[in-house]
């Protein structure tokens, strides 16, 4: 009974078959122009987060504050550190140009049996190893060192432990350590 | 609100590390002092702060006595008395002034300027920025002119309304007469004089 019914059906579809024939070109350009038309589908790529959300996380947002405030810290440690206005400066300097804040102040002592000298105060922290000078042929000592306008105190150091006075300059009032320093005024457009 | 507090403590989260760094800057100046007079000295200097007075300076002289291996008592009595100057400072030239010029304030009355004279430098020129004229000032002391004659030209340059760079030029030229050999007070009324100023007159009696 089954087979008849398959025999049936096969007839039928044989029959039926070579009567569907190609679409007319008119109707293949109508679908055609409207595939066209259809926006592209997004291309869904595998490694793609299937969600992406900002999430308010306070505890994370805090601890990235923190990363963020120390190193815009660390980026701007040169405008902060008073010492960074006053940089280590190699000997022979001359050449080093000035900002619209500091003047280039060339410092000189005559010294011609030192072995040593560094020049030392308010504009390097009195630090007496931040300011070496170099030795000239003539035996003087001499360091150009970038000052902000304004007065300033200032003294010698020859051979690590004699302090000495700018010859050159004014004193300034004794300060209550006992070793007078030198002033220098470091003016807008002129100094000495 | 919640979400407010949370944003408030991030800013201020932001910020500490900057001021902390801004801190720490300033305590490295005493860390060559010894640790009881890098704390004492420090305290003078959280009190100059507080009151509103430069307190860098302090730290400076500090760090001078120790660079010139000064006793921890006398480092501290220089920090003092720096204070001191400083205060009087801004005393004389009001609350409103600059670090700067309290700063030069205070270097011109350790010179021994008056108190008096600031204050009337202030009033001559209650705008304009009393730095230049306070550092001229003190410099043409340490260069021996005379307190009152300093204090007077320096007066009557800022009441003829002498600008900043010809107090500059008045100051290097009256530095290059003395090494000349004139006397810093005779170089200093004829200086002023070359500027288009005609002598102050004599110093009030009891001024310094």
């Amino acid at each position: 009974m089954d087979h008849d019914d398959d025999r049936e059906l096969s007839r039928r579809m044989a029959q039926a078959y070579p009567r569907v024939g190609p679409p007319d070109a008119a109707a293949k350009a109508r679908l055609m122009d409207r595939l066209r038309r259809e926006p592209q589908p997004a291309r869904d790529l595998a490694w793609r987060p299937a969600r992406f959300a900002l999430i308010w996380n306070p505890a994370l947002a805090a601890a990235a504050s923190l990363v963020i405030g120390t190193a815009v810290g660390w980026v701007l440690h040169g405008r902060l550190d008073p010492r960074a206005a006053t940089p280590n400066l190699p000997p022979g300097i001359a050449n080093v140009s000035t900002t619209r804040e500091l003047r280039l102040v060339q410092f000189v002592l005559t010294a011609p049996k030192a072995s040593h000298v560094t020049v030392v105060g308010d504009f390097n922290q009195w630090d007496p190893v931040a300011t070496p000078m170099a030795r000239a042929a003539s035996g003087a000592w001499t360091a150009a060192i970038p000052v902000s306008p304004g007065r300033h105190v200032y003294a010698f150091i020859v051979d690590g432990d004699r302090w000495v006075s700018d010859p050159a300059a004014p004193l300034a009032p004794e300060d209550g350590f006992g070793i007078r320093n030198s002033v220098i005024v470091v003016g807008g457009q002129e100094s000495t | 609100m919640r979400r407010g507090l949370w944003l408030l403590a991030i800013i201020t989260a932001l910020l500490a590390p900057l001021a902390v760094h801004a801190q720490s800057a300033d305590r490295h100046l005493l860390d060559r002092l010894d640790p009881a007079t890098a704390d004492e000295v420090w305290k003078i200097a959280e009190t100059a702060r507080q009151q509103g007075v430069p307190y860098q300076s302090l730290l400076l002289t500090a760090a001078e006595g120790a660079s010139k291996h000064a006793p921890p008592d006398r480092t501290i009595a220089a920090v003092r008395e720096r204070f001191r100057a400083l205060s009087a400072a801004r005393e004389a030239l009001g609350a409103e002034s600059t670090p700067g010029e309290i700063s030069a304030g205070a270097g011109a009355l350790m010179s021994g300027v008056s108190a008096d004279t600031l204050a009337r430098l202030r009033q001559m020129r209650p705008k304009a920025s009393l730095l230049v004229p306070l550092v001229v000032l003190a410099d043409l002391v340490t260069r021996h002119v005379p307190v009152e004659t300093a204090s007077s030209a320096m007066l009557h340059a800022s009441r003829m309304g002498a600008k900043d760079e010809d107090l500059l030029r008045l100051r290097s030229r009256v530095e290059s007469d003395i090494k000349k050999g004139v006397s810093p007070a005779a170089a200093t009324m004829s200086r002023l004089q070359g500027l288009g100023m005609s002598p102050p007159p004599p110093p009030r009696a009891g001024a310094r």
